[in-house]
């Protein structure tokens, strides 16, 4: 669950899909979540535990900026949640730019082992291209600042979120986050863009991701055995052997995103706000029975309905099994909703059979060394070709 | 049981059967499929855990136990 703590942000990202690509939304929220719907985001928990006593769950601070909220106010939230739901497992986290991270906040994130990531788009000179004060100044100092304290701290700093840049390279954002800053994991988001919204440069942007995620995997994939982790690249090596996905991206696996508003309001994902005339409000509120209510309701039905609609050309793709037409959002035009293939299918196909080919040499090679002789004549390559039926 | 189908230039189509012996020789992708297996476990099992503008890997959760699946089981 992605509780809204805050509406607001302290910086002013060029691509941020909350505040700058069109929805004005957080105009109408409070800026910092009232207390009547803490009480009800505990009571949602709890209600549902009760029903379901197996159950965990995890709930991220998010927002805007959530640090906003004031260290005093979030020490206050803890608090009660950890009152009320004592005998529940939730596994709280933070996702923040780290720009106000300070010795206070690293204390409360400590005393309340909550797990902290941080947004960064690369080294600096990446990173302070979009990432920018409302000033127009590179937010990146205060950033570095804020990730230095929490790996000096025992806070469980697992590492940064990170928007995939065209016209940047992928080795070197890897080579900064693994060697440089020495994170344990990463991850790779594909820009936030629907059919409505794309830049006059589309088609050279997309050959651009292509460039930095290839590149980005290859460095990846060669500090695996170092522990370093990056979702984006396993959710995608996981599908491409048959497995599961973990991210949106990539046609995640498993229940849907509940995200909590500032004002208390459950929505199905606050990346919709890009779609235009695609009314995402569920009518359900936090409190009593609100995540069955949730699940059962119309809009919420329609998200997942979405997720599970393919257009024919995604249906016919050999790599669908593996991208599952990539985040619905991403395929979203006015007039044929999301039945389209993702704006960023070039993209996702040639990342998807980069990672196959380097698989399958892999596993050959794996096999000529175990058996003292290649499986197959060679010269013959062999060259991915997509997930088969079990 | 997870697997790969490959291709040839002469149009030759296989289907290779990636089994725990052969992963065990490939200490990367062994180390990349049993880490996602963890995830998506994890991520099956709790509510919300599936947003990607979130943190992922949590060593708390992972000292804590987390969930593991057998192998092949998460490929059924």
């Amino acid at each position: 669950m992605v509780f809204k703590v805050h509406s607001r942000c302290n910086i002013n990202c060029t691509y941020c899909y909350m505040f700058n690509k069109g929805d004005e939304a957080f105009k109408g929220m409070p800026r910092s979540v009232p207390w009547n719907v803490v009480e009800g985001v505990a009571e949602m928990i709890r209600s549902d535990q009760k029903a379901n006593p197996d159950r965990d769950y995890a709930l991220v601070f998010h927002g805007g900026e959530p640090l906003l909220i004031g260290v005093d106010y979030f020490r206050r939230i803890m608090d009660f949640f950890l009152l009320e739901l004592f005998d529940v497992k939730v596994r709280f986290t933070v996702q923040t730019n780290g720009i106000l991270i300070d010795e206070e906040w690293i204390k409360a994130f400590e005393e309340y082992s909550v797990v902290v990531s941080v947004s960064l788009d690369g080294p600096p000179h990446v990173n302070g291209r979009h990432r920018v004060t409302f000033a127009g100044t590179d937010s990146t100092p205060e950033v570095l600042r804020g990730i230095q304290k929490l790996k000096e701290s025992k806070v469980v700093f697992p590492g940064v979120l990170s928007v995939v840049q065209h016209n940047e390279c992928g080795r070197e954002a890897v080579e900064y986050f693994a060697d440089e800053l020495e994170l344990e994991w990463f991850d790779f988001l594909l820009p936030d863009h629907t059919y409505e919204d794309l830049p006059p440069d589309w088609d050279e942007r997309q050959e651009g991701y292509t460039r930095f995620l290839i590149s980005a995997f290859d460095a990846w994939y060669s500090r695996v055995n170092s522990g370093v982790s990056c979702r984006f690249f396993e959710s995608i090596v996981s599908r491409v052997v048959g497995g599961p996905s973990t991210i949106d991206t990539i046609g995640k696996d498993g229940l849907g995103t509940i995200i909590i508003e500032t004002n208390g309001a459950l929505e199905p994902h606050d990346v919709l706000r890009i779609c235009p005339e695609f009314d995402r409000a569920s009518g359900v509120a936090v409190g009593s029975g609100a995540i069955e209510e949730f699940y059962s309701s119309p809009i919420y039905r329609e998200a997942a309905n979405l997720d599970q609609r393919h257009c024919d050309t995604c249906l016919s793709c050999q790599y669908f099994k593996i991208c599952k037409g990539g985040h619905y959002i991403h395929r979203y035009k006015r007039g044929s909703g999301f039945m389209n293939p993702s704006v960023h299918c070039h993209t996702l196909k040639n990342i998807i059979e980069h990672v196959g080919n380097r698989i399958t040499r892999d596993l050959f090679e794996t096999m000529g060394r175990t058996s003292g002789c290649t499986p197959t004549p060679a010269p013959l390559v062999p060259r991915y070709a997509g997930v088969g039926d079990p | 049981m997870p697997h790969i189908q490959y291709t040839f230039d002469n149009g030759e189509q296989k289907r290779l059967e990636i089994t725990p012996e052969l992963l065990a020789q490939n200490p990367e992708l062994k180390t990349v499929i049993e880490r996602t297996i963890q995830a998506a476990g994890d991520a099956a099992e709790s509510y919300g855990e599936s947003y990607d503008r979130s943190p992922g890997h949590d060593k708390e959760h992972d000292k804590g136990g987390g969930h593991s699946k057998e192998f092949s089981r998460s490929f059924d």
